[in-house]
């Protein structure tokens, strides 16, 4: 279980005054600032859960994720991670965690990744035979059976995070950690990403967390989404709970057919029937209300937010 | 014993990365070389013909330039680039120390250079008993050397760009560890107190023990041990002071 109760964090930066007489200023009486990233922050994770953050820029999703895995210390409030206080950087604890940064490897840039592997099944001291079993799971699901003996700097960018998703699983760790895990990503490889997110989770129970600025990945993956802004928690509940409010939603996206062509149009609702009627159903392509897609509702939640 | 293990296999990785370098460690070979030919070279005009000098220096100086090899300011870099650029993060969620980590990967990328002490130690014709001494000293001195560059690494918590230093801790160690003189030829009283500074330690003193030109070995060897528990503290501090400020960011 993952326990966040009343939690603060705070940056410290320095405020640049402009110009030239600024920066000699600068060098001599520095203004400290502090940018809170999480405000009063409480959350409760179960085991077991898939958890999708999302969130504007600078909303404080990974900082979220460096509380939870002990990279930083709060400023104030409480961090439980299984039982455990993150930043105090037990054993125990970091052997139960498992983190995938998205724009970070972990890998060693000029050998293959299998060699990466083999370390960290001695550094999380894994039997033998438990590590083989482990390694030829995931990469079989992850269809990278081949790709790990070639040097990391020779693998595509798919290539390299599915290597790097075996590095931060190779332990079986209880709770994982995904930061951007599909950045750059084909949609093929997010699918695979996906599928085996899916199956690790179902197989061993795997909390995970995952943080995304890609919907996709909220959509397919989680239980739970929960929506960070400038600091705090603004909705926590599943996916179909999200606030649709479809009497103010009054334009309809139609696609279809017509002499060979897609045609796409924006239809009132009044005249939605009437447009219908004149379409085949073998020629009809899509038809969806407005504003009502995932997408759609977060963005309308970060304009509210930010209104 | 999985202690063990898990930093041998830590020590395997380094071996492997250092391998895979082999085109670095021929030019590291080979900039060394030139620039200790260049050294001899200005000792011979310098000394105009003495030539029982100039066979004592250019030892020495070989012996010096060929250990400044082992004992690398890279660590330093090495830290300061993980705290850099965010990587530290992956560090700190492994259940493994990071200095363990960092000096048995730093010990495993130095190993191949083995093959060159090897060959320097049977063209000297060293005895059983001084090759010994030399290695253990050696050994100590390393774990000390090692301490100071974490330390310089820590600073990177501190200032963004820790380049400048390098060429400054450079110059510190070519001129305190021997690497340009003999550092006796500055003067029995100045040697006095500066063969004791880590630098002099590193280069100097085992160049001394290779041509047997050392008395009270116990005295350098307590000299590097206090070193080595004074920089270890020190790193110690500095990292858990340095480690609050992280935020793991980074290019």
């Amino acid at each position: 279980m993952i326990e966040l109760k009343g939690v603060n964090f705070n940056y410290v930066s320095f405020e640049k005054r402009p110009g030239l007489k600024g920066s000699i200023n600068d060098l001599f009486h520095r203004k400290k600032i502090e940018i809170p990233a999480l405000k009063q922050f409480n959350l409760t994770i179960d085991s077991g859960e898939i958890v999708g953050l999302i969130g504007p820029n600078g909303a404080g999703k990974t900082t979220l994720i460096k509380l939870l895995t002990g990279i930083i210390s709060p400023s104030s409030g409480q961090v439980r991670v299984g039982g455990f206080q993150p930043d105090k950087k037990e054993k125990a604890f970091l052997k139960d965690i498992g983190v995938l940064f998205g724009q970070k490897s972990q890998l060693s840039w000029d050998l293959p990744a299998i060699d990466t592997l083999n370390m960290l099944a001695s550094i999380y001291e894994l039997p033998k035979d438990r590590f083989q079993r482990r390694l030829t799971d995931l990469a079989t699901m992850l269809d990278a059976k081949e790709i790990i003996y070639r040097p990391v700097r020779k693998l595509s960018l798919g290539q390299r995070v599915k290597c790097d998703l075996m590095c931060a699983l190779i332990h079986s760790p209880k709770y994982l950690f995904l930061d951007e895990p599909t950045i750059g990503l084909d949609l093929v490889a997010q699918e695979n990403i996906y599928k085996f997110l899916r199956q690790e989770n179902w197989l061993h129970q795997t909390t995970i967390i995952i943080t995304s600025h890609n919907v996709r990945d909220i959509e397919a993956l989680a239980q739970r989404l929960m929506i960070v802004s400038k600091g705090s928690l603004i909705f926590n509940d599943s996916l179909d709970k999200l606030p649709i409010d479809v009497s103010k939603q009054k334009f309809f996206n139609v696609k279809y057919l017509s002499a060979e062509k897609t045609v796409q149009a924006r239809i009132p609702e009044a005249k939605l029937t009437a447009v219908l009627n004149k379409v085949k159903a073998d020629e009809l392509i899509e038809v969806s209300r407005e504003g009502i897609s995932l997408e759609e509702l977060i963005l309308e939640i970060y304009k509210n937010e930010n209104s | 014993m999985k202690t063990l293990k898990k930093y041998l296999s830590i020590m395997h990785l380094g071996i492997k990365s250092g391998l895979v370098f082999r085109a670095n460690y021929l030019i590291k070979l080979a900039t060394q070389a030139l620039s200790l030919l260049v050294t001899l070279w200005m000792w011979q005009w310098i000394g105009d013909g003495q030539k029982s000098d100039l066979s004592s220096i250019s030892q020495y100086l070989i012996i010096t330039n060929l250990l400044s090899l082992l004992f690398s300011i890279s660590p330093a870099f090495s830290l300061a680039n993980l705290i850099k650029s965010g990587k530290l993060s992956f560090y700190l969620t492994r259940p493994v120390s990071l200095y363990g980590h960092l000096y048995l990967q730093f010990l495993g990328g130095q190993l191949p250079l083995l093959a060159v002490y090897l060959v320097a130690v049977l063209a000297m014709h060293l005895s059983a008993g001084i090759i010994l001494s030399l290695f253990l000293y050696v050994l100590v001195a390393s774990i000390m050397f090692f301490n100071l560059m974490m330390i310089t690494g820590s600073l990177a918590f501190w200032l963004i760009n820790l380049w400048p230093l390098r060429s400054g801790l450079y110059a510190i160690y070519l001129l305190l560890g021997g690497l340009y003189f003999p550092l006796k030829m500055l003067g029995s009283q100045i040697y006095a107190w500066l063969k004791y500074n880590p630098f002099s330690l590193v280069t100097d003193i085992p160049a001394n023990i290779a041509i047997a030109k050392v008395d009270q070995l116990q005295s350098y060897y307590l000299s590097a041990v206090v070193w080595t528990i004074v920089f270890y503290l020190g790193y110690r501090l500095i990292y858990a002071k340095g480690q609050k400020k992280y935020e793991g960011v980074g290019v």
